[in-house]
């Protein structure tokens, strides 16, 4: 309990130091959103209102206080773009990239545990080998090099889905999750071999280890070894690693959603930059961030639960 | 068992791409009919943007692609046509008095705004007072429309009917800006679900997704033909392109000419130009540009021909001075432009001294992929006249503030659209004009400029315009290039699209063709 | 066994040494001048006269794929070195001398090691702008808490080793045991990190050039060229093939050496 508090203590800490540093990394950027909002020829009294109604004006702690209360409350602040709430925009953001990193979740999950195993029967033989093989090319390949191979054999070639053909949830359910499959398998593949590697390691590992030696010796048939014995203890850390692994899905899904054209979280934010949308940059800046932290604090929970010996 | 959980996911993910498929490709296309057909009521068709709306309050809203869009919700007093022509809208007629001084409009009967409310003189004089920045509360993100609040001393109501607009001078070139939208006075949401007058309603706006109108069966006008219309927001052309060899947007404005040529199966393309002044901007104010003859052959050393050949395949209207042929009568056809010629350019750097090569920057907006890939082709042309120009990209934001306000740059690429104004397209070479870039500096030009805006002769007002042209040419301003030409595919069931002089995608003239 | 181990670094190394080479000789031979555009020549498939075709400017992709490769090392290798410096420096540092300021140091190392690179120096980005050198100075910066860490945990094993006690008592100064008997004996772990980093980097440096927030315009990089072939893969797919290909190669050859390394 003393450690999980400790954790807690940490991560709010830690998220505070965030959203400071990011909040005045961002009052620091050139360039002036009161002008890049009203556009070629506004007259110098204009931009001087904005900036006023903006608070641009104002010293950057005050306007961190400012912020971070309104922030605490849901309230982010209103693009400079869009003239709309910050939160509201991201909330719609949001479906698309958090469906598109949990579908690649799950694709992961069920691609590696299998491909891991698949080799450990034989370890260095004919399958181990190509698994190995495979899970090197995997973890080379770029994310979005591979959306766009995707996109050319699956939408080009074989003209099985509609290129960035973006689909509203709300409209067509069915339709938004088969178009997100290929996307999801871009951000998922680099990740699995990642997986897929460990996993096998972790179980070869255990395997040479003298209680399954035992086991096997009491005449234990080998698939009840593997389920009973070897994935137990491979489970653990398997399982820390894929909420360690949560970050770069999330990571992956915003450059591959520029691949696909997903209105999700990293088409928002990569536009936002060039908009110099401050507010929603910030925003989505510090939503990612803070999810990274809390996943790698959940990580570090789960871990020394499964693992007492960790404290 | 290992083997049937992948051959479960094998067969899950086979089965849904197939899903996909069917949904791309049932709505494709059909044969469509050469003809132009006889117009359909009804439909819901699908038109691509590539820039998101920046708002959805018309006055607020600053990007030229927002207007595009929301030109078939709002309108102004008067409207423009596609022939450039400014024909009646919420105002039925209007009279320019003869000193030019006051314009007096006169309401249509019963023009009701989307959401039910009738348009009566108080919604007007506030939608001219707001454009104008002559509210006594004025909300700070309004684009105050510097022609407008420059101009105009008083608006007021004379009767239920008539709104009175008296100006500070005389001014014969005011209606174009009062295409400005009439919106209620007391509407507060206008930011959220805006509400005009025009032959579309607003339906629903996601960023970065759509933006969704339907037919408004109260028009006062010819009404639309189409019963819904989604502007589908994407990234940039290629993502849009993409969609388009699916079948699934049914208008699409900015192709290139690889894309069109490739689409030319399904749809058919259309071309018109999209009334911009695109040119090298060159900052007379700095060395080397404030030596005429390094301008000069700057100018001979653009080949615009190939310029186009290279980026439009060809298309695309060639322009010698800072207007364009939209502008009909104004535009002055005699000016023969700056050959292409390496050595007149040679001899020009030369005489400047600069026979031994000269470096510059070019400051491009990176965001405009058209400018960016002009300024790649210009820079290479440059080579061969012992130029060696950098480009250096920077975002938008930073374009206004450094080239556009801080005038601290060498040259630039960028494409200038106008109101359908003459004054409009050539204010901004007054060498005491704000908005004055090139720091182009003739005080014949500014004489010319103030006889033309004041001239209430047309004749007399179209011989200074032409001047003004024969100045900017003479003095080599900038390197003119092009008013560049506008691919839009249009699918081959659809009739009846239309371009305007304006940068505007009037949907209420598109239908579906009768079967 | 030993024999398939020869057989994966001996593909590593020749996959590197292509890439390598295209880039090297890119530095100062292209079959065409990288910027030449031809009207004529616009988006030609590959042919004897052009490897890998011509993209939209009919220019010629072979040659902008060398330039681009040496863009891609050029910035990678700036950004490891930058990483592997200042991490070594904070990391040996921190864990030879201690106290507070290795406790704070760590607490900030752990927080962005977290981050995945691309995430943060897209932050980084967000506030410094884009351009090659912006994006060495980001990524350079993203890459320095992978080295610390590995380097401090290696020194608090090392400094605990008896030939370090040694060196103490014979009175040697601390950096002086630091840079001369501490560091070559980390120098096989390092070496690792400087590898798995490279092929971090050179990933990274594609992704940010491909959202458009590393190397601009009109400068060939690998992965620009991909974003901008993005729009021609329905009539010239050779067009992203080229590049793609190109850092699949490198980051493959990379892993496949690496992995034998470990």
């Amino acid at each position: 309990m003393k450690f999980i508090l400790k954790k807690i203590g940490t991560l709010i800490i830690t998220l505070v130091i965030i959203s400071f540093l990011s909040f005045l990394a961002f009052s620091l950027i050139p360039g002036d959103a009161a002008v890049a909002n009203l556009g070629m020829d506004a007259d110098e009294a204009a931009v001087e209102a904005l900036r006023e109604e903006l608070g641009l004006n104002r010293p950057v702690i005050v306007q961190y206080g400012d912020w971070l209360f309104s922030a605490l409350q849901g309230d982010f602040g209103e693009s400079t773009q869009y003239h709309l709430p910050v939160s509201e925009l991201v909330a719609k953001r949001l479906p698309a990239t958090i469906t598109l990193a949990i579908y690649s979740m799950i694709i992961i999950t069920l691609v590696s545990f299998p491909l891991g195993m698949l080799g450990t029967k034989k370890p260095d033989g004919a399958m181990d080998t190509a698994v190995t093989v495979l899970s090197q090319i995997g973890m080379a390949v770029p994310q979005f090099f591979l959306g766009i191979l995707l996109t050319f054999f699956f939408g080009i070639l074989l003209n099985w889905f509609t290129v960035g053909g973006y689909v509203n949830p709300q409209e067509d359910l069915g339709g938004f999750l088969s178009f997100l499959l290929l996307p999801a398998v871009a951000v998922a593949v680099p990740k699995c071999a990642t997986m897929t590697r460990y996993i096998r390691n972790a179980v070869v590992a255990q395997k040479k280890m003298d209680y399954v030696r035992t086991a096997r010796g009491k005449g234990n048939s080998e698939k009840r070894l593997l389920l009973n014995h070897v994935l137990i203890n491979v489970m653990m850390p398997v399982v820390t690693m894929l909420a360690m692994m949560a970050a770069d899905v999330l990571a992956g899904s915003i450059v591959v959603e520029q691949v696909f054209n997903i209105p999700g979280l990293g088409r928002l934010l990569i536009t936002s930059i060039s908009n110099r949308d401050y507010p929603v940059v910030q925003a989505i800046v510090i939503y990612i961030a803070s999810t990274v932290v809390i996943m790698n604090t959940l990580a570090d929970i789960m871990y020394q639960k499964l693992d007492p010996r960790v404290r | 068992m290992k083997r049937k959980l992948l051959l479960a996911l094998l067969m899950f993910s086979v089965t849904t791409a197939l899903c996909a498929c069917k949904g791309g490709t049932d709505k494709g296309d059909t044969p469509g009919d050469i003809s132009s057909g006889t117009p359909a009521v009804g439909g819901e068709i699908v038109v691509g943007i590539t820039q998101d709306l920046d708002s959805l309050d018309p006055h607020v809203a600053v990007a030229a692609g927002t207007d595009e869009v929301l030109f078939n919700v709002f309108e102004g007093l008067v409207k423009p046509d596609k022939d450039g022509n400014f024909v009646e809208a919420v105002a039925e007629s209007y009279v320019i008095s003869e000193d030019a001084m006051t314009y007096t409009f006169t309401l249509r009967e019963n023009v009701k705004f989307h959401n039910g409310k009738v348009v009566t003189v108080e919604d007007v004089v506030y939608s001219v007072k707001r454009c104008a920045g002559l509210l006594d509360v004025q909300d700070p993100n309004v684009l105050v429309d510097s022609a407008l609040s420059g101009a105009i001393s008083e608006v007021v109501a004379t009767d239920a009917h008539t709104v009175v607009i008296k100006l500070k001078a005389a001014n014969t070139e005011l209606l174009p800006f009062l295409t400005c939208a009439i919106i209620p006075c007391d509407y507060e949401n206008q930011a959220t679900a805006p509400v005009g007058t025009g032959p579309f309603k607003f339906v629903s706006y996601a960023p970065l997704e759509s933006f969704v109108v339907e037919k408004n069966p109260d028009y006062y006008g010819t009404p639309a033909y189409l019963d819904k219309v989604t502007f589908k927001v994407y990234a940039n052309s290629d993502a849009a392109f993409l969609e388009l060899m699916a079948g699934k947007v049914h208008v699409f404005p900015y192709l290139t000419e690889e894309q069109a040529a490739q689409l030319s199966q399904k749809y058919t393309i259309e071309v018109g130009t999209m009334n911009l002044v695109q040119a090298m901007f060159l900052n007379n104010g700095v060395a080397p540009f404030d030596d005429v003859r390094v301008r000069q052959a700057f100018c001979h050393a653009v080949n615009r021909q190939e310029i186009l050949d290279m980026l439009s395949g060809g298309r695309g209207t060639l322009i010698n001075s800072g207007m364009t042929p939209g502008l009909a009568s104004y535009y002055n056809d005699t000016i023969a432009g700056y050959e292409y010629s390496v050595e007149k350019a040679k001899q020009l750097l030369a005489d400047a001294g600069y026979a031994n090569g000269l470096e510059i920057t070019l400051t491009v907006p990176s965001n405009y992929q058209y400018h960016m890939d002009t300024a790649q082709v210009i820079v290479e042309q440059l080579k061969k006249v012992g130029v060696t120009a950098k480009i250096v990209p920077v975002e938008w934001a930073t374009w206004l503030s450094d080239v556009y306000k801080g005038r601290d740059y060498q040259a630039t690429v960028v494409g200038l659209d106008f109101n359908l104004a003459p004054s409009d397209v050539v204010k901004r070479y007054n060498s005491t004009a704000s908005n004055n870039f090139m720091n182009y500096n003739n005080a014949e030009f500014d004489a010319t400029f103030a006889k033309a805006l004041a001239a209430v002769e047309e004749q007399e007002k179209i011989a200074a315009y032409k001047d003004l042209q024969k100045f900017l040419y003479e003095d080599a301003a900038s390197v003119y290039i092009q008013d560049p030409a506008l691919l839009t595919a249009v699918s081959k069931e659809l009739g009846g699209y239309t371009f305007y002089p304006v940068y505007v995608q009037d949907m209420a003239l598109v239908y579906y063709k009768e079967k | 066994m030993k024999k398939k181990l020869n057989y994966n670094l001996i593909i590593g190394y020749a996959m590197i040494a292509l890439v390598l080479l295209m880039a090297v000789v890119g530095l100062f031979y292209t079959p065409y001048p990288v910027n030449e555009m031809n009207v004529l020549q616009k988006n030609q498939p590959p042919s004897f006269a052009h490897l890998f075709g011509t993209d939209q400017f009919g220019r010629d992709i072979f040659s902008r794929v060398m330039e681009g490769a040496s863009t891609s090392f050029f910035i990678a290798l700036c950004v490891v070195l930058v990483g592997a410096v200042i991490g070594t420096f904070t990391g040996a540092l921190t864990a030879y001398f201690g106290g507070w300021l290795d406790a704070v140091l760590m607490r900030v190392n752990d927080v962005l090691a977290a981050f995945p690179s691309v995430l943060l120096a897209i932050c980084f980005v967000a506030v410094i702008g884009p351009g090659t050198y912006n994006l060495i100075v980001a990524l350079g910066i993203v890459f320095i808490p992978s080295f610390t860490r590995v380097v401090r945990s290696e020194v608090l094993v090392q400094k605990e080793l008896d030939y370090v006690r040694n060196a103490k008592l014979m009175g040697a100064k601390d950096m002086r045991i630091l840079v001369f008997h501490i560091l070559p004996n980390i120098k096989p772990v390092l070496k690792t990190s400087l590898l798995v980093g490279f092929q971090n980097a050179v990933l990274s440096e594609a992704g940010m050039s491909y959202l458009g927030l590393g190397v601009t315009q009109p400068d060939p990089s690998l992965g620009r060229m991909l974003s901008e072939a993005q729009g021609f893969l329905w009539n010239a797919p050779w067009y992203a093939l080229a590049p793609g290909l190109t850092i699949l190669a490198l980051t493959l050859g990379l892993g496949l050496v690496t992995a034998e390394k470990e």
